[in-house]
């Protein structure tokens, strides 16, 4: 493949649609001008950018006035990914989110998730001996895997199970008695007892080591002995080869693409451990990778990134005052994806088994609804650009132009006939006029709608 | 000394007015009432007013309402419930549309059993009677003189029956006759002293009759004359450990003293009127018969309880809302976190001039 | 029974009722004394309990439900549950739709039940959900079902109107029909085929409602208007097995009273009209219904309302459901209370083991994960 200029739209799109959750065609031929490499060291380097303050948010949406909503941490992130100059943040946090699984469905306490959704994102691009760390110490990940029941005299396998099967090595790297060593060295790692919901609603509970409870003696694991706590376990498990692996699969799977590529695998992990497990060095190898750049559109959306990466191009939700987010985080749950309640221990299954009959439905008429609304400033902005100096457009001029607004999809010949076809009523597609010409704009609306119900769209 | 008085703890004018002198000893904890409930209960609590019935009205948001109409909850001292009012639903259909739902935000009495709550979302106020029905509303969108943008605040000015109410979104203050009709108006956008920044509560003296003004994304009190001029500012100057966090209500009590919804640090703060801070309440809720008999029905809460580290937390305030006064010197704090408010009272002495040296006399910092 | 209606397919109804039923105060044992003990404020008077026998009563507010009784069609399963009982909402319905009490998974009882009734996915239409989003019941990764909001109006692009929408819908089609010639990735395909499957699954239940005719006027509530949809899909005879409706509002922490009243009378009358509706069609043999509750709610009432308790009850209805009081219902005796619980007697897998085998003819191993006690006599005619 040939190299493609920093200055490329298209790639700089990529890029965007991976490190965030998308941006407008405006949005990207701006950041297009600074460079790909410069955007790329934005994207890491967010710590620049300020969080975004959230007091009006919480002002001016109803939600809030319950505390106990964990809905309401997932309409706050939902507005959080739409709008923080911070994407790559959300975007890495919703992946780790996925992978160290926890959910209101056992953890039915809001400030506990909340509480686990901030210390994600405090570590999401750092250390990843430090993020498993913190994992380990989240009264939300203790409740998710019974870790509190873990007692030196009666263990409790479950968290230390977990760790080694879904949270670092996976399967197949370690025996038996290292899943009994890794968590009897957790033992005595717990939780306060909180104050029970009844009369006043949650309390938030803190993380204790109670040494009374943690089992000292000698154990062995992954083949080192020592009289090993919680800390040294994860030491042993970040330098492992098979931790690189798993750190660098699940970042190829989620940034790259739905089929993996043990070259480019082989490579982030060489990274991860080069830099000392520093999860910021991989995404930088990353993103200047061919592989990552030559991976357009080779991801099945999750249906937070399809919703957030839809409204990010409507341009609805950049005011706190804007009320509707409730509907945008319904919607993710109509498409399979419930924020802050993943189905298992495993997170969601992703790729092609996003798309299911009830999903895809969901999918396509949510895309379709919102950038039919002409209303929407993103919208009517598209509509805007779409007439050069032109003034009229042949059929497949205006698809290409609404692709461009779009992204520039992948699409595929038939997509393009079939359109084509659809339009073919219209030798050329009188544009003199824009925005202002309803004929002109009822016909683009309905090539970007038609656009965003392909099969094509489904991907990122 | 006279003019403006620039002290670590607040910039401020001399504020005149016949404020009695005071030994002032205290307040006193004396309930806390209210549950966490969707009907009959404190849910969305988002602003407390009072009437001469004695009774204690809880505006709440329309969070988890089956119905998803406003609901204003009433009860007393004793933490007994009346039913709850839920003004006319109608009225609010008509407001709102089928689709909109009403935020309200603030919410006060006359004291004579009307009732005036403001809706941020739709720009109208609607006027209440203790029965739950509407009697009207009115308000027109935009920025111009007598038009709202996020009507919030709501005062009753007990000099004329006329009312104040906060416009959040252009940081204007202006006095409305009952029934709407635009008297006078103040207030710009910023954050130097004077100006405005998405205010929510405001306060009325009723000493010198000056309003008071939870300047809320600056993080401070405002005072003003009712024609805007400003004489006083509570907050950013203060001393760290005083720092407001989005304060979201200011009341004063007969004697002029302001009490400060301090809701980013779920506490209230207790001012005199020339803005010295004098103490600060963080909660000491007792828990409600109500709160028990939850409990009792459930065995293993009552249980897990014998083992809790931290019990204490129960009494504190989370996220107050609002705060109100009676003419009993009582402080009613919207603990709307907590589902409940709880209510402290001030305990006194007035002082005689002969009693009291007066200001005049002092100077420089003595001992003993 | 006609042979005509023998021949039909056996369909299964499942009604959720959220947030946790008061089973105690559903089918209230009003001749216990200590239910008058522990429900000082929620507590039905006996005068107002409509009597089935000496001990048990339905609720006031529930007549139709009590007549169907009466008729021998509703069976009543007290004491229902499975062991570690979970308070929460979330957890303890997720229990009851994957059937797995001990580990988290996805995948739904239902869900495995479609894939068993129609492994060739010939009918997309086998399993159709009314309400808001898919339940977890019924969801199966590669195994097609429909989640229908509102019957009119439900389809693929509805936000476009009249005749754009069906150009829209037509253009669709032709994107998303996979040519077996062209070379698409399977993931292309995959996407394709289930585009597909949603557009023959919206065209089918497109003429449920024109098909539909019926002297029965349903309620305009929720749950009325699933169960009106349901019918509709059912009498237009395209195949669907698995139904599911919900009603939501049962978490009565406080205002118990007029709140659950309101409740089981919409739920009563909702659920004999679709039973009179299907009878009115002559096709009520073939439809049974089973109605849950993620769990009871505490013995003790808290003063205005229940909290999150276990040991709840269902119900299963129909012409083919031999009618009755199944099980024995849990002691109110204190010492015999967990955690201020009814203690349940029957796991709820033990019904859906007796519906599987005994309605669809499935074994039910494989779906409810291990060996479950059977109802005896539940269904007419089966073992």
């Amino acid at each position: 493949m040939a190299t493609r200029a920093a200055t490329d739209v298209g790639l700089v799109g990529h890029l965007m649609r991976r490190a965030g959750f998308g941006a407008s065609a405006s949005e990207t031929e701006r950041l297009a001008e600074i460079g790909y490499d410069n955007v790329v060291e934005g994207l890491l380097g967010f710590e620049q950018q300020p969080r975004p303050v959230e007091d009006l948010l919480e002002r001016y949406h109803q939600d809030h006035a319950d505390e106990e909503s964990v809905k309401w941490f997932s309409k706050r992130w939902i507005y959080r990914m739409i709008n923080s100059e911070r994407p790559l943040e959300e975007k890495m946090t919703l992946m780790w989110h996925a992978r160290f699984a926890t959910g209101r469905s056992k953890v039915n306490n809001s400030p506990m998730m909340g509480d686990h959704l901030e210390m994600l994102r405090d570590n999401c691009l750092g250390n990843f001996r430090t993020l498993l760390l913190e994992l380990a110490l989240s009264p939300a990940m203790i409740w998710w895997l019974d870790q509190q029941t873990n007692h030196s005299d009666a263990v409790n396998e479950n968290f230390g199970r977990e760790l080694l099967e879904l949270f670092s090595m996976g399967r197949g790297n370690y025996t038996e008695e290292d899943v009994r060593a890794c968590a009897r060295a957790f033992t005595g790692w717990t939780i306060d007892q909180t104050i029970p919901r009844y009369p006043n609603g949650w309390y938030d509970t803190n993380y204790v080591y109670r040494s009374h409870d943690h089992d000292p003696d000698v154990k062995t694991f992954l083949g080192e002995t020592g009289s090993f706590g919680g800390e040294d376990i994860i030491d042993i498990i970040v330098r492992h080869p098979a931790t690189g692996q798993f750190v660098a699969s699940n970042i190829y799977r989620y940034f790259v693409s739905d089929t993996p590529n043990q070259e480019a695998i082989d490579y982030l992990a060489s990274v991860y451990f080069e830099s000392g497990h520093e999860l910021r060095d991989v995404m930088r190898a990353l993103f200047h990778s061919d592989f990552f750049k030559d991976a357009g559109y080779a991801r099945v959306k999750s249906p937070a990134e399809h919703v957030v990466g839809v409204i990010k191009l409507t341009g609805e939700h950049t005011s706190e005052y804007e009320f509707g987010l409730a509907s945008l985080e319904a919607a993710t749950l109509a498409m399979g994806q419930e924020l802050l309640n993943p189905p298992t221990v495993e997170g969601w299954h992703t790729g092609f088994e996003w798309i299911d009959s009830a999903f895809l439905i969901e999918r396509v008429n949510f895309s379709a609804d919102r950038l039919g609304n002409l209303d929407a400033p993103g919208v009517r902005s598209i509509i805007d650009r779409l007439p050069g100096a032109d003034l009229s457009l042949t059929p497949d001029e205006l698809i290409d132009r609404c692709n461009y607004e779009l992204g520039q999809l992948n699409l595929e010949d038939r997509s393009r006939r079939v359109l084509t076809k659809e339009l073919e009523l219209h030798h050329d597609i009188p544009c003199a006029g824009g925005s202002s010409n309803p004929d002109f704009t009822e016909i683009a609306i309905e090539v970007l709608q038609m656009l965003s119900a392909s099969k094509e769209f489904q991907f990122a | 000394m006279t003019g403006i008085l620039d002290t670590p703890s607040t910039l401020t004018k001399e504020i005149e007015g016949d404020y009695p002198m005071l030994l002032r000893m205290g307040h006193r904890f004396e309930t806390s009432v209210g549950q966490r409930l969707l009907v009959d209960g404190l849910y969305g609590a988002i602003d407390v007013a009072l009437d001469r019935d004695g009774l204690i009205y809880v505006i709440n948001k329309h969070v988890g309402s089956p119905s998803g109409r406003v609901r204003i909850a009433v009860c007393d001292l004793d933490d007994q419930f009346k039913p709850d009012i839920w003004p006319m639903p109608d009225g609010e259909r008509e407001i709102m549309g089928e689709e909109k739902l009403p935020s309200p935000v603030g919410f006060a009495s006359d004291g004579n059993g009307n009732f005036y709550g403001t809706d941020e979302h739709t720009n109208v106020v609607v006027r209440y009677t203790s029965d739950g029905e509407t009697l009207g509303y009115w308000g027109e969108s935009g920025d111009g003189p007598g038009q709202f943008n996020a009507p919030s605040g709501i005062h009753v000015d007990p000099t004329d029956g006329n009312l104040w109410v906060v416009n959040t979104r252009n940081s204007r203050i202006q006095k409305f006759t009952i029934d709407g009709a635009y008297v006078s108006g103040f207030g710009e956008v910023g954050s130097a002293p004077g100006q405005l920044d998405h205010p929510w509560g405001i306060g009325f003296d009723p000493i010198n009759e000056t309003l008071l003004v939870a300047d809320w994304r600056n993080d401070r009190i405002q005072r003003f004359t009712q024609s805007g001029e400003l004489l006083q500012i509570i907050g950013p100057n203060d001393v760290e450990e005083r720092h407001l966090n989005r304060p979201s209500d200011v009341a004063v009590d007969a004697h002029g003293d302001i009490y400060i919804c301090d809701r980013g640090n779920d506490r209230v703060l207790h001012y005199n009127p020339r803005g010295l801070f004098l103490e600060q309440f963080v909660g000491d809720a007792v828990m409600t018969e109500r709160g028990a008999d939850k409990l009792m029905a459930n065995p293993d809460m009552l249980q897990w309880r014998d083992h809790i580290v931290d019990l204490d937390r129960e009494k504190r305030l989370m996220k107050p809302s609002a705060v109100v006064v009676d003419d009993q010197f009582r402080l009613y704090v919207l603990d709307s976190g907590r589902y409940r408010v709880q209510v402290y009272r001030k305990t006194f002495r007035e002082l005689q001039p002969g009693q009291y040296d007066g200001p005049e006399t002092y100077t420089d910092p003595k001992l003993n | 029974m006609t042979t005509e209606s023998t021949k039909r397919d056996t369909v299964l109804v499942v009604v959720q009722l959220s947030g946790g039923n008061d089973f105690l105060n559903t089918v209230i044992p009003y001749s216990n004394p200590f239910y008058k003990d522990f429900r000082n404020t929620v507590g039905i008077a006996d005068s107002d309990v409509l009597k089935i026998d000496d001990d048990y009563g339905f609720h006031p507010s529930m007549p139709e439900i009590g007549d169907m009784y009466k008729s021998g069609d509703v069976a009543i399963i007290a004491g229902v549950g499975y062991p570690e009982p979970d308070r929460s909402h979330f957890r303890s319905m997720d229990i009851w739709h994957t059937a797995e009490p001990s580990a988290v998974i996805a995948e739904g009882w239902l869900g495995r039940s479609i894939r068993e009734l129609d492994p060739q996915k010939q009918n997309v239409c086998t399993g159709v959900s009314f309400g808001q989003g898919l339940p977890r019941a019924m969801y199966l990764s590669g195994t097609p079902a429909i989640s229908v909001a509102h019957l009119e109006g439900y389809g693929l692009l509805t936000s476009l109107s009249g005749n754009k929408q069906r150009k829209a819908v037509n253009a669709f089609t032709r994107m998303y029909v996979p040519e077996e010639f062209e070379e698409a990735s399977v993931v292309m395909n995959h996407i394709g085929q289930t585009g597909i499957d949603a557009l023959t699954g919206a065209d089918m239940l497109k003429v449920a409602p024109e098909r539909y005719t019926s002297n029965v006027e349903y309620a305009d509530d929720a749950l009325g208007q699933s169960l009106r949809g349901i019918a509709q899909v059912h009498l237009a005879d395209i195949g669907s097995r698995i139904f599911y409706a919900q009603q939501g509002g049962y978490d009565v922490h406080g205002a118990q009273i007029a709140t659950h009243k309101g409740l089981l009378k919409d739920a009563s009358r909702a659920i004999s009209d679709f039973f009179d509706d299907l009878k009115s069609h002559d096709q009520g043999e073939e439809v049974i219904m089973l109605v849950f509750s993620e769990f009871g709610r505490r013995i003790r009432d808290n003063g205005n309302g229940t909290d999150h308790g276990s040991g709840g009850g269902a119900f299963l209805i129909g012409d083919s459901v031999n009618g009755g009081m199944y099980a024995e219902y849990p002691s109110l005796a204190p010492e015999d209370h967990i955690s201020g619980d009814m203690q349940f007697n029957n796991d709820f897998r033990s019904i859906y083991s007796t519906i599987l085998e005994g309605w669809f003819g499935i074994a039910p191993e494989q779906i409810v994960n291990g060996n479950f006690e059977r109802f005896q006599g539940l269904l007419a005619g089966a073992a």
